[in-house]
């Protein structure tokens, strides 16, 4: 996708994903938003692949012996050499094990914003810390803040639960639950009246089920997503052995995510009391597959859940949810 | 609908506006057709619910003050008093202990807590004189020469591993490393690996040890720490795999920052670490030099945990950070970068300007305020101090 041109305000939702790094921006009364993969592979380097790179407008970046092409394209090439790709991000923050990983998130989101122009101001997501871990996310939040204070953007930065509330749940002003299944984590966020009450993660989500079907089946993780997001239906007849061992592990994700769910909202002292059902709306890649939210409801409805909810539903745009809900959040204060 | 299991008496979160302006609040809401709008009424009509829970908290005080004043007046006088006591339970500090010196000799002191300060490498430098800045006000204090406060530093030398067969190479080591840093006058004291504690520049003088670099207290802002600090140095490495400390450097230096404090009566908050005073008004960059950018056992060392200090640099003179400082320092460190950029923002919001434009303000004012204290030779200090 090509970058758009600049809004009139030029205010910029981001969300910065495990595996996707999205920007939202208002242009002429509607949304539009750019995406890239947060993830490259490394090439060797010849003075031929770089100049065929660059007349072909392939993002990439040049590292010694190396060219690290980034974004979009880094799975086309990991595909062509059968390897996989390198990810700036794991379990939802920056990835301690990439020595590269700051370098190249920088990359991938100027490709999507450019550099700012001067006052303009930038909104992006941060996951919540899962339950009983606060305190780890500081060195991620603080790490993108400086990148993005660095290209010149005035910074802010929003839960990315809270984000999907903004995106979705105008209707019952701002007041339900918001969940983000994206690669590394599910962000979990009730909102009410648009007041963030109760933010949490739960460190299970797209990376365990891919890792874990690529464990059992000989399949590359990166193969594996692909075709998770492209055929995958959860719906308990399976075309292949891939579909299969996909069921199950999204069947566990489903059950951890709503068990934490519940232990969440039944050992939270500071909620509201509310005097009438909330909804529930879902959203993030790993919530695509046709048969998610069924299979989530249907898990939610045994669980005992202690709030009652007038609907669960999958987002109008799962990928870019949490990116406009950036958006909004920026928005809403000017 | 999922299930109907009651809540329970659960209690309204502080953030909420009061249950009975809710309801209005929601009906107001629904009539902005613009989600925007809309989003945005609510989180003012919020923020106003917490201005005004705050205004009735700071009335239901005042009540209570003005209640226990009256009742103080019928029973006993200490209004004062209580007021202190508040004040130093919300903000603990530290005492310092009694230590005397026991035994002066050119060679050693010996002081009552047991510390042995070895003498024999003492260097004289240019007498230690200084203007601290009041806060606030921005005025300059009266000339000093007692030290405010204490930084500390790993040497960054070679290392060799803490073992019985490197007894020899450890001691070598350690020798070579005194007589460099006594030759560049870098610090006030250096801790050995096997806890002896040298005195390098005496202590009336300023020490080649901190370069650029600003700190400040509730009352007072420090540039230039050569003059104001002492310099506290740990034989040691960051980069190494040796621990950057040994439990002989920590007993020792817990020993000698008891010392210090008790003789110059430095506050804990003074006492602090490279990593965290350290600039480059070349590039309005913290973090020139990282040095026990984690890992300072402030605690064990008989501190409060200073690492959760809002970088002073940052919100009063507008220097930032880069990812490479991230990288040489800390979770400690990052809260308090993350706390002094929040009052950089709320500050350029309270003058109407955005965080860039106040920056610049704030950097005019650290030239400013150079311009006053800059020791003469202060420009080329971070070429030329140690770690």
């Amino acid at each position: 996708m090509s970058r758009t041109e600049t809004t009139k305000n030029g205010t910029i939702g981001l969300d910065v994903g495990t595996s996707r790094i999205v920007t939202a921006r208002q242009i002429d009364n509607e949304i539009k938003y750019d995406t890239q993969l947060n993830a490259f592979v490394a090439i060797p380097y010849s003075k031929m692949t770089e100049n065929v790179l660059r007349k072909e407008g392939v993002p990439h970046t040049v590292d010694g012996g190396e060219i690290l092409v980034h974004g979009n394209e880094s799975e086309k090439f990991a595909d062509l050499l059968n390897k996989d790709t390198r990810r700036t991000m794991t379990r939802g923050v920056l990835n301690s094990d990439e020595p590269e990983n700051v370098r190249l998130i920088r990359e991938i989101t100027q490709t999507l914003t450019g550099k700012a122009e001067k006052g303009q101001k930038i909104y992006f997501t941060v996951p919540a810390a899962p339950l009983g871990a606060e305190g780890d996310l500081t060195y991620h939040e603080t790490t993108l803040r400086q990148i993005l204070t660095d290209l010149g953007f005035e910074v802010r930065s929003v839960n990315e639960g809270l984000a999907v509330v903004y995106a979705e749940l105008e209707s019952s002003n701002y007041t339900g639950i918001g969940i983000s299944c994206g690669g590394g984590l599910c962000n979990i966020c009730f909102s009410y009246l648009s007041v963030p009450i109760l933010s949490f993660s739960v460190p299970k989500a797209g990376d365990f089920i891919d890792a874990s079907s690529a464990s059992v089946t000989g399949e590359r993780p990166n193969r594996i997503r692909i075709q998770k997001e492209q055929s995958f239906y959860i719906n308990g007849h399976f075309e292949n052995k891939l579909h299969q061992v996909l069921s199950v592990y999204y069947d566990d994700m489903i059950q951890t995510l709503v068990a934490e769910l519940r232990n969440a909202f039944q050992s939270a002292r500071n909620l509201p009391r509310l005097t009438r059902p909330i909804p529930l709306v879902l959203s993030g890649g790993t919530a695509m597959p046709k048969g998610f939210r069924d299979r989530f409801e249907t898990v939610l409805r045994a669980s005992n859940f202690p709030v009652e909810l007038s609907e669960v539903r999958t987002a109008a745009d799962p990928l870019t949810t949490t990116a406009k809900g950036a958006l909004v959040a920026a928005l809403s204060e000017m | 609908m999922i299930a109907k299991e009651p809540m329970g008496p659960l209690s309204i979160a502080s953030r909420l506006p009061g249950w009975s302006r809710t309801s209005a609040i929601e009906r107001r809401a629904q009539s902005f057709g613009d989600p925007i709008e809309r989003l945005r009424y609510l989180r003012r009509a919020n923020a106003t619910g917490q201005r005004s829970s705050r205004r009735n908290w700071i009335a239901c005080l005042a009540l209570t003050m003005a209640v226990v004043s009256m009742r103080s007046d019928a029973i006993n006088r200490e209004p004062a008093t209580r007021a202190i006591r508040v004040e130093t339970v919300a903000q603990p500090v530290l005492e310092t202990r009694n230590v005397w010196p026991v035994e002066q000799t050119s060679d050693h002191d010996l002081y009552s807590n047991g510390l042995r300060i070895e003498n024999a490498l003492q260097i004289s430098n240019s007498p230690r004189s200084y203007h601290a800045i009041a806060q606030g006000s921005g005025t300059l204090g009266p000339v000093r020469t007692q030290p405010a406060g204490i930084v500390f530093h790993t040497t960054e030398s070679h290392q060799t591993p803490f073992e019985p067969e490197q007894t020899s190479a450890l001691k070598r080591i350690g020798q070579e490393l005194l007589l460099y840093v006594r030759n560049q006058r870098a610090y006030h004291f250096v801790i050995d690996r096997f806890g002896r504690v040298h005195r390098i520049v005496a202590e009336s003088d300023a020490a080649n040890h901190a370069g650029p670099s600003v700190w400040a207290d509730s009352k007072w802002i420090y540039l230039h720490l050569n003059e104001s600090f002492l310099g506290v140095a740990f034989e040691g490495s960051t980069y190494s795999d040796e621990a950057a400390m040994t439990e002989a450097q920590l007993r020792s230096g817990k020993a000698l920052v008891e010392i210090l404090r008790a003789k110059y009566n430095l506050p804990a908050e003074d006492c602090v670490v490279h990593a965290q005073i350290s600039v480059n008004p070349g590039n309005w960059r913290i973090g020139f030099h990282t040095d026990w950018g984690m890992g300072f056992p402030f605690r064990e060392i008989g501190l409060t945990d200073n690492y959760q200090i809002p970088n002073p640099s940052i919100y009063l003179f507008g220097f930032q950070y880069d990812p490479v400082y991230l990288s040489a320092t800390g979770p400690g460190l990052w809260k308090s970068l993350a706390e002094a950029e929040e009052r950089v923002r709320e500050a350029a919001g309270q003058h109407g300007m955005n965080p860039a434009e106040y920056r610049k303000v704030l950097q005019q004012r650290f030239r400013d305020r150079q311009s006053v204290v800059q020791p003469k030779n202060a420009s080329e200090e971070n070429q030329h101090e140690s770690n």
